[in-house]
């Protein structure tokens, strides 16, 4: 009996270990290191039943009393435990405050209509992320989330299209939201826009030679047509001639067209935007300006490529004419604390000139960097290079305007949007996934439906200093932890062992 | 209660006479030291590539990224010595025939378990406070966070006093050493990374395997949040193992 116990004991652990290491190991089957960990812990378990039984506890009538006393006390202390976890006081002891969620998260927490389920797909080791969402599931108790190792698990990444790791998935009622960089502003707008159960339709614009919702190939917009499905946008192709503007409840999209509008479409462009209609344009270099619509609103597009000699879009391979954005503006909603560079190839310039006509509020939203300049000349033939009569970077690539109009306030406010990039292919199959495009079209879409308006909550940090250690101060440091103090026990140590002797 | 203590005081004792303690804190104190003395050295060159690339001080936070990690270190060296220092225990006393003795006299179960424990349990208060040396010299030569600090330092103890616990039940349970320190530290080990079974498995038995889980609450104390939930879990990790440890020694000596 002494010799099954040890048995038990040591083969429970040794199978424990087995499973454990099988189970982080990935090795493609949850089956084994499930059956192995089952087996280590049943062993486990027979080791104390063993231990009973060999302490002379061997009738029931002996047992029972034993049995049923300790499964008392112990389901008093799982209720406890139970208890404690749902109701909890929770103190926030960091100097900062670094982990309290602001009001505002807290009343979009408290509103929640329905259980919000995140999966974070990042690393165990990514404490920013998870401490955050921890918060957040200690706020409010219909908040969860788990996290999703993409490495581990590929088939649950692919499932939710993941591309970077610490992207986060939030779900609520068969609606997703998804944020690529995770912080508690991004993270309760998401929650805002999961919230609003609003059913808009982006209607794309098609007849003028832009491109084609239905496309795969590498310059059509199928992938945003998937992107914009996945947060909860209906989209329609529309034909302004046959089917007119769109309600202002919704969004129209001008996907770079290369044939000038008509002046009956550019009216009743301008009529939409004047009721409070929101749109997005996607100008290319090559096709029309549109500057009917975008000039009373503050915005022009000229006609150039910008090109870029930074070198940086070097890097991430690619040419000089695809610009890389990494300046956007801080003070706009689309833009505030959006941090990831993005790619806007064969790209044209804007000029934010102020509004003429309906006093909008125009803000140049992304800028290129320095090293840039406005080419007006051809591309094709000849060297590329600047000339003086051509405007230097940082130059304007995305504008945002806004203006009040007679739109009655309801869910959104009483104003008139629109945002206008100099460029189409960004938003393309091909450019789409590339490093920040993707959220700067959604972010600009979102603030066109206001759709859980980005928000501003100050970012928290901790007590931030620089701490630069000279080399005698790491060598003092050194000699003290590693080898004083450690040495002083092991010196007492000798020394009690010869005392005693 | 005196009864208890005076246990204690011999058990404390006993690992002074012996060379257990000074072995034990030599080996803790050396890993803890060369832990810390890597953690601060990375810190000390972050700042500096931080001053000449010109990015924000704040995003450095020596409390996330020495205190904390640190913290997490030492508890998980404290998981791999803790069965050396629980495993004779009781066993001890069983292998020697002194156990007899011990239920001989006017002790109950529960004198014997809580003194054990608390003999053993303030050998690891010792090693905690001797770990407080690491935030002194960093709030020597730097600015740290005292709230933090507190929780990681209380939070390594209290995750210690757990271990102690369920290695006071492995010891009873057995009157082998070696299979006292085997068990004891397959107990600690699953339960400090049950939370990896969590990441696996959904819903509610997601949540249970990350609430049993000693990382998961002792990572919470040691960024700076207090929970009641977690001070409840500490108390509860202690007093299980001793309840089971006191029953079986009553069942086994008649009282």
């Amino acid at each position: 009996m002494k010799r099954i116990q040890h048995i038990a004991a040591i083969g429970g652990v040794a199978l424990l270990a087995a499973g454990l290491v099988l189970a982080t190991a990935a090795t493609g089957s949850e089956s084994i290191p499930r059956i192995t960990v089952t087996a280590g812990l049943v062993l486990l378990a027979l080791w104390p039943v063993l231990a009973i039984w060999r302490a002379g506890v061997k009738t029931l009538a002996t047992a029972a009393p034993m049995v049923l006393g300790s499964l008392l006390v112990l389901a008093i202390v799982v209720i406890v435990n139970v208890g404690a976890s749902r109701h909890t006081l929770r103190w926030d002891i960091t100097a900062t405050k670094r982990f309290t969620l602001s009001e505002q998260t807290r009343q979009v927490l408290h509103a929640l209509p329905g259980s919000v389920e995140a999966i974070a797909f990042t690393q165990s080791d990514d404490r920013h992320t998870i401490d955050l969402l921890k918060e957040y599931a200690a706020a409010s108790r219909g908040f969860s989330f788990r996290v999703v190792d993409p490495d581990r698990q590929p088939e649950q990444a692919q499932a939710h299209q993941i591309r970077d790791y610490g992207t986060v998935v939030i779900s609520m009622a068969g609606r997703t939201e998804r944020v690529s960089a995770p912080s508690e502003e991004t993270l309760t707008s998401a929650l805002m826009r999961l919230k609003d159960d609003r059913r808009i339709t982006v209607h794309v614009l098609t007849g003028h030679g832009g491109r084609s919702t239905v496309d795969e190939e590498k310059t059509g917009l199928s992938s945003l047509v998937e992107a914009l499905l996945h947060e909860n946008y209906d989209v329609e192709e529309r034909i302004i001639l046959r089917d007119g503007v769109p309600s202002t409840d919704d969004l129209l999209l001008v996907p770079g067209p290369m044939v000038p509008l008509l002046a009956a479409e550019l009216d009743s462009l301008n009529l939409f935007l004047a009721a409070g209609g929101r749109a997005l344009l996607l100008l290319e270099p090559e096709g029309p300006s549109l500057e009917e619509v975008t000039l009373p609103r503050g915005i022009t597009a000229r006609k150039d490529v910008i090109v870029d000699a930074s070198g940086v879009g070097r890097v991430f391979g690619m040419s000089e004419v695809v610009p890389l954005v990494a300046h956007y503006s801080d003070d706009h909603p689309i833009t505030r604390s959006f941090t990831a560079a993005s790619f806007f190839p064969l790209a044209r310039s804007l000029d934010v000139t102020g509004s003429q006509e309906d006093s909008a509020s125009v803000t140049c939203i992304a800028e290129t960097g320095t090293a840039s300049w406005a080419e007006t000349g051809s591309l094709t033939s000849g060297t590329v290079a600047w000339d003086p009569h051509e405007r230097e970077g940082p130059l304007c690539v995305g504008a945002a305007a806004s203006w009040p109009c007679d739109r009655p306030e309801g869910e959104v406010s009483s104003e008139g949007r629109l945002v206008v990039f100099g460029d189409v292919d960004f938003l393309t199959n091909a450019f789409l996934t590339v490093s920040g495009n993707r959220d700067l079209g959604m972010n600009a879409l979102s603030w066109l439906a206001e759709r859980g308006e980005l928000i501003a909550i100050r970012p928290r940090s901790g007590t931030g200093a620089y701490l630069t250690l000279s080399a005698d101060a790491a060598r003092s440091i050194f000699l003290l932890v590693v080898v004083v103090l450690p040495g002083a026990v092991l010196v007492a140590g000798i020394a009690q062992r010869w005392r005693r002797r | 209660m005196s009864k208890m203590l005076t246990i204690a005081g011999k058990e404390l004792k006993t690992y002074f006479v012996s060379p257990m303690a000074y072995v034990v804190s030599t080996v803790y104190l050396l890993i803890g030291g060369f832990f810390f003395y890597t953690m601060l050295s990375y810190f000390s060159r972050l700042s500096l590539q931080f001053m000449q690339y010109g990015y924000q001080e704040d995003q450095l936070d020596i409390n996330e990224m020495v205190v904390r990690p640190l913290y997490l270190n030492l508890s998980l060296v404290m998981l791999m010595v803790i069965p050396m220092i629980t495993m004779r225990l009781l066993a001890e006393e069983r292998r020697s025939g002194t156990a007899e003795l011990l239920f001989t006299s006017p002790v109950r179960p529960w004198h014997v378990v809580g003194g054990k424990f608390l003999g053993a349990a303030g050998l690891i208060g010792l090693l905690t406070a001797l770990t407080c040396i690491y935030p002194l010299v960093l709030a020597l030569v730097g600015e740290i966070d005292p709230g933090p600090t507190a929780a990681a330092a209380v939070g390594l103890f209290l995750t210690g006093a757990g271990f102690v616990a369920w290695g006071v039940l492995a010891s009873a349970a057995s009157e082998n050493q070696i299979v006292a320190a085997v068990t004891s530290f397959g107990f600690l080990l699953l339960l400090w990374v049950i939370s990896w079974a969590a990441a696996i498995t959904d819903g509610a038995l997601a949540s249970v395997l990350d609430y049993l889980s000693v990382m998961s609450h002792y990572e919470e104390l040691a960024k700076g949040v207090v929970d009641t939930s977690h001070l409840v879990f500490f108390a509860s990790l202690v007093f299980v193992p001793l309840f089971l440890a006191a029953h079986l020694l009553a069942a086994r000596h008649g009282r």
